[in-house]
């Protein structure tokens, strides 16, 4: 019948066109990976037995950046920092990250680099979530991986050190501080959190609760919303939440999807003003905002040094030249920091939170 | 055929208006939604404003126009998986000609339009000339296309578009009434009046209800097929650039991480529209977003805790559809013959 | 076995064959270009616990869509499963019972799916869309904002013990796949899993009690989802609300890679078996060669559709046409929807 000959050919030829676009595809995504690609450890291929990690002879390593997710904007500032003093470290970033913000996904990636043919010398991840990535960064440790986190963390023992964006407290008292500073101290403010579980987010709505407890007890947190760090359910339940509570007086995104999304809502609702947004996010998204007066107030911290903290803290990691807690160190031109233990064991706080506002946001890209 | 004079001789209890059968669904939704609105604003009476009417309403209209392309595709008795990458490349794709070359809004909506045909072309082919089954093409390109959705990206974000794209997606023209919404409605109506009026939408009909027959009956079954898959992925297309207009934004996930296509099948599903074909309407899809969306406004306001959200989503959706006793399965009972489904009128014997 | 269903046995193992050689062809490619992937093949047989879950859920997908529906709610139960196993643990809970109550929520779901689409005659597909988002629900709630982590060895074992070299995961999957495999191709049960897809009405009629079978397909997916989030609570050594719902989409590329019919009444479990471990190695041995989770994925896709574009082709060489594919499709459909009518009009 000359319909299952066509059939046949058709087959026959999608197959082909399936099967050349296949190559081509993976031929060109293994190169283009979103700015890393899978670089190849320099000169160091020949070094390293058997599932060691790789170091030549002129100290070259690869520092492997594995964040939460491919593609997001602060993350890629990491890495575009860590790149910059990469060179003069003798090192080589490889930024790789799953396309879905899932821990056990995450776990995934890392298993791959720990078994791949050139495993790198150093592990900085953000975890997605606490716990699951755990038993694939203690296999890395096994194999002689160093293992440091930054901005979202895993449990103590899975890593050796980490670098926290911003003390806590500090974050929470930014905050409230200028809402306070706007608003007055009473009244009732909202807080747009990504997730339930979300152990940064959870830790500043908590410094939140306990500066308010002790300083401004007529100000109260009223309803939290969850954007499951998206704009778009942000902006849906930032909306819903304005609407179902008139007497609002600010609304406070703690994530980066939900401050865009929040301000859209308020914007969208013609409260640009009348109900405050002071976020934790990167400006970029928010440009828009800083001239109408919607965005109150934005914090966050220089996405770009941190990279290159990143990378000083690796080479140092690697190198056994990192003090034990209650040390401290210089990285390049970034400065001094400490080892502390507080609150986990080998964390080195980053800096402290940095405001931008419609004076300072151009000087940033991200 | 056999089934058309049962009908004559049980005397049916079916009216002849062709309208009753196809409304049903459409209507049961609507009173449920005009209950939960007046529980609703019993309970908080802000919730019965212009401000958050209008809200709901254009909330809505993103998942409208995937649903309004998902009923194509399962009115065919197929199912397009991969429209929320679609969704997410148009408005990615839009997004960035908007923000880095300042495209106004005309271009923007044939350009995405353009973008989901294009990319319903990947799966019109598998389904339509390869014969793959529709879950099993769609769930490949869910994943070609979303990672191909990360490549174009490019590591950058779409977050400051021109103001003419937002100012559609929030202005209301009428207290209440978003614009965004008579955009919506005009796509519903064009849609309806394709499926019920003109002789392609018959023949999408027929093919869902049963291939074989139509293809007996002369129906070109595979250029159906075709062009069914090439409207999901241009409708889909539209919804980015509707996505763009209500966010502003877009990111190498957009579309995946709202799970647009389950929210979408859940829509046109709860709007009446089968999942084995044949049956469903235009009318269907913004109804059913538009209950999807009442849903979640109705339980933030009723302080349900954001955890309890999707089940209340689920239990909404279970209580639709048994309510709905045309949804159930027809084990021994007397259901609507064809000509009544397809909204053909009966002539008199 | 589906003897109904089958027009040209022939035709049926040759696609467990290819499978069985495509995951030789990919077990020697990965073993030669990646040092680490085999190790002696104690690596190989590590590697697979990490795709065991995914298998486990597969085993119960393939069942019900052998049926002609589909379980959405897999993934979310297992989830939920594991959260349960998880916050009795660090409740003190023995292990034994933890992992009992872990299983029966995931029972309690599928049972409740069964029920519903059984005797209510709900399409499955909404039924299972609104239990996830229930379940998950459940999840987000027990797990609250510190899930549970941290648990004991032995529990760990679970997940990433071994005996001798074969993770202890595995073996739990091989015999799992034997029980199913057996019921669904030896058993009156399972063969009138396929005869329910296939025709529903007609199976009816043959005395197959369809509800009960159906409450019993949905249940025993549930029970296995429940078993599947055990293990992901072990492997990752902690549960978390979303452990278990990302795998339901693999889950059924598994299923559908292995042959089974969409539409249902047509497929092997064992087929599906194989299909897992396809999909799973080619994964886990893409990213150790290096490629980013980006090309994986992508890969994923372009293997799925050229799988099942040489599948169909070769189907339709076999001879069957167009239009008997057609029918075969649609026939169940229509004469499902007109049992009485049909009956009376021979009368």
């Amino acid at each position: 019948m000359s319909t299952r000959k066509k059939a046949g050919k058709g087959t026959v030829v999608a197959a082909g066109i399936v099967a050349a676009v296949a190559l081509v595809t993976s031929a060109c995504t293994s190169g283009a990976n979103a700015g890393g690609g899978n670089a190849p450890t320099g000169g160091a291929s020949g070094g390293g037995g058997t599932g060691g990690a790789v170091v030549n002879n002129n100290g070259d390593m690869t520092l492997a950046i594995v964040p939460k997710l491919l593609g997001l904007s602060v993350f890629e500032a990491n890495v575009k920092g860590a790149k910059q003093v990469a060179p003069n470290l003798h090192m080589n970033v490889n930024y790789t990250a799953s396309v879905k913000a899932s821990g056990p996904d995450q776990a995934n990636v890392i298993t791959g680099l720990v078994k791949s043919n050139n495993p790198p010398k150093v592990i900085a991840y953000s975890a997605n979530d606490p716990t699951s990535e755990v038993p694939a960064l203690q296999a890395a440790k096994a194999a002689g991986i160093k293992v440091i986190g930054f901005d979202s963390d895993v449990t103590a023992s899975a890593r050796d050190y980490f670098i926290q964006d911003t003390g806590y407290p500090e974050m929470g008292q930014a905050l409230i501080d200028a809402v306070v500073k706007k608003f007055g101290s009473s009244g009732t403010v909202g807080i747009l959190s990504s997730t339930k579980d979300a152990t940064i987010q959870n830790e500043w709505i908590k410094a939140m609760r306990d500066y308010i407890s002790s300083k401004y007890p007529d100000l109260k947190i009223g309803p939290i919303g969850y954007g499951q760090s998206n704009q778009a359910t942000s902006q849906t339940q930032a909306t819903n939440l304005i609407n179902s509570n008139p007497d609002l007086k600010a609304l406070i995104p703690i994530d980066g999807a939900a401050v865009p999304g929040a301000l859209a809502a308020v914007k969208a609702l013609g409260q640009a003003g009348k109900i405050g947004v002071f976020g934790i996010g990167d400006p970029n998204p928010n440009r828009q905002y800083f001239a109408d007066g919607s965005l109150t107030g934005l914090f966050l911290w220089d996405e770009v040094k941190q990279g290159q903290l990143i990378a000083y803290v690796a080479r140092m990691v690697a190198d056994g030249k990192m003090p034990a807690s209650g040390g401290s160190f210089t990285a390049g031109d970034l400065g001094t920091f400490t080892v502390t233990n507080d609150p986990a064991p080998n964390t080195i706080i980053f800096s402290k939170p940095l405001e931008f506002t419609k004076d300072n946001y151009a000087q940033y890209d991200f | 055929m056999a089934e058309r004079d049962a009908p004559a001789a049980e005397k049916p209890a079916w009216t002849w208006s062709w309208t009753s059968v196809l409304v049903r669904r459409e209507l049961l939704l609507v009173a449920v939604m005009v209950i939960i609105v007046v529980l609703s604003t019993l309970h908080r009476s802000y919730f019965w404003s212009s401000r958050n009417i209008s809200f709901i309403l254009a909330d809505s209209m993103v998942i409208t126009f995937v649903a309004l392309g998902q009923t194509f595709a399962l009115l065919s008795r197929g199912i397009d998986l991969s429209v929320a990458p679609i969704m997410g490349l148009s408005a990615v794709i839009v997004g960035f000609r908007a923000q880095d070359h300042g495209m106004t809004l005309l271009p923007a909506v044939l350009l995405g339009a353009l973008v989901g045909l294009v990319l319903g072309v990947g799966n019109a082919l598998l389904v339509g000339i390869v014969r793959l089954p529709p879950i099993i093409a769609t769930l490949g390109t869910l994943s070609i296309y979303g990672g191909l959705q990360f490549v174009v990206t490019g590591g950058r974000q779409v977050d400051h578009i021109p103001v003419q794209y937002t100012d559609l997606g929030s202005k209301t023209i009428l207290p209440g009434i978003p614009l965004i919404l008579l955009v919506g409605l005009a796509a519903v109506l064009i849609t309806a009046l394709v499926l019920r009026h003109t002789v392609f939408g018959r023949s999408v009909y027929a093919t869902g209800e049963d291939a074989e027959a139509a293809y007996r009956a002369g129906i070109p079954v595979q250029r159906v097929t075709v062009i069914c898959y090439l409207v999901c992925g241009l409708f889909a297309g539209l919804a980015g650039v509707v996505y763009l207009m209500r966010t502003g934004s877009a990111v190498a996930t957009t579309g995946t991480d709202t799970n647009a296509n389950l929210n979408a099948i859940a829509a046109a599903l709860i709007g009446g529209t089968a999942l084995t074909g044949g049956r469903g309407s235009a009318l269907g899809a913004i109804v059913g977003s538009v209950f999807l969306s009442l849903s979640l406004s109705a339980m933030v306001f009723a302080g349900i805790p954001p955890i309890w959200q999707p089940a209340g989503v689920g239990g909404a959706i279970l209580l639709t559809v048994l309510a709905d006793r045309k949804a159930r399965r027809p084990i021994g009972r007397r259901i609507a013959p064809t000509w009544l489904r397809l909204g053909v009128r009966r002539r008199p014997a | 076995m589906t003897g109904i269903a089958l027009a040209r046995r022939h035709r049926v193992p040759a696609w467990g064959v290819t499978l069985t050689l495509v995951l030789v062809a990919e077990l020697f490619y990965f073993t030669l270009t990646t040092r680490h992937f085999a190790e002696g093949g104690k690596g190989m047989l590590v590697l697979t616990e990490q795709f065991v879950p995914t298998g486990i859920l597969a085993l119960g997908a393939a069942a019900v869509i052998l049926t002609g529906n589909i379980d959405l709610s897999a993934g979310a139960t297992a989830s939920l499963s594991a959260i349960v196993v998880g916050s009795e643990l660090q409740h003190g809970t023995g292990m034994g019972p933890a992992i009992l109550y872990a299983i029966g929520i995931g029972v309690a779901v599928g049972l409740f799916n069964g029920l519903v689409v059984a005797l209510l005659g709900i399409d499955s597909l909404l039924v299972t869309l609104a239990t996830q988002f229930i379940a998950t629900s459940l999840a987000t709630s027990i797990g609250g904002e510190s899930p549970p982590y941290n648990f004991s060895p032995a529990f760990q074992r679970l997940g990433t013990g071994l005996v001798g070299v074969i993770p202890v995961s595995l073996l739990i999957f091989a015999v799992l796949s034997v029980v199913v495999v057996t019921v669904v191709t030896y058993t009156g049960f399972g063969r009138a899993l396929a005869l329910i897809g296939y025709n529903r009405s007609a199976a009816e009629y043959s005395g197959i009690r369809a509800r009960s079978v159906l409450v019993s397909v949905f249940t025993l997916s549930g029970s296995l989802a429940g078993v599947a989030g055990v293990i992901l609570a072990a492997y990752y050594n902690s549960a978390r609300d979303d452990i278990g719902t990302t795998l339901l989409l693999p889950a059924i590329t598994c299923v559908v890679l292995g042959g089974v019919d969409i539409f249902g009444g047509r497929g092997r479990i064992g087929e599906v078996v194989v299909a897992v471990f396809v999909l799973g190695f080619l994964t886990q041995g893409l990213l150790i060669q290096g490629r980013s989770s980006l090309t994986a994925t992508m890969i994923t896709g372009f293997v799925l559709i050229g799988a099942l574009i040489i599948k169909v082709s070769v189907e339709r060489a076999a001879g069957e046409t167009l239009l008997a594919a057609t029918r075969r499709l649609v026939g169940q459909r229509t004469a499902a929807r007109r049992p009485l009518r049909s009956l009376l009009d021979r009368e």
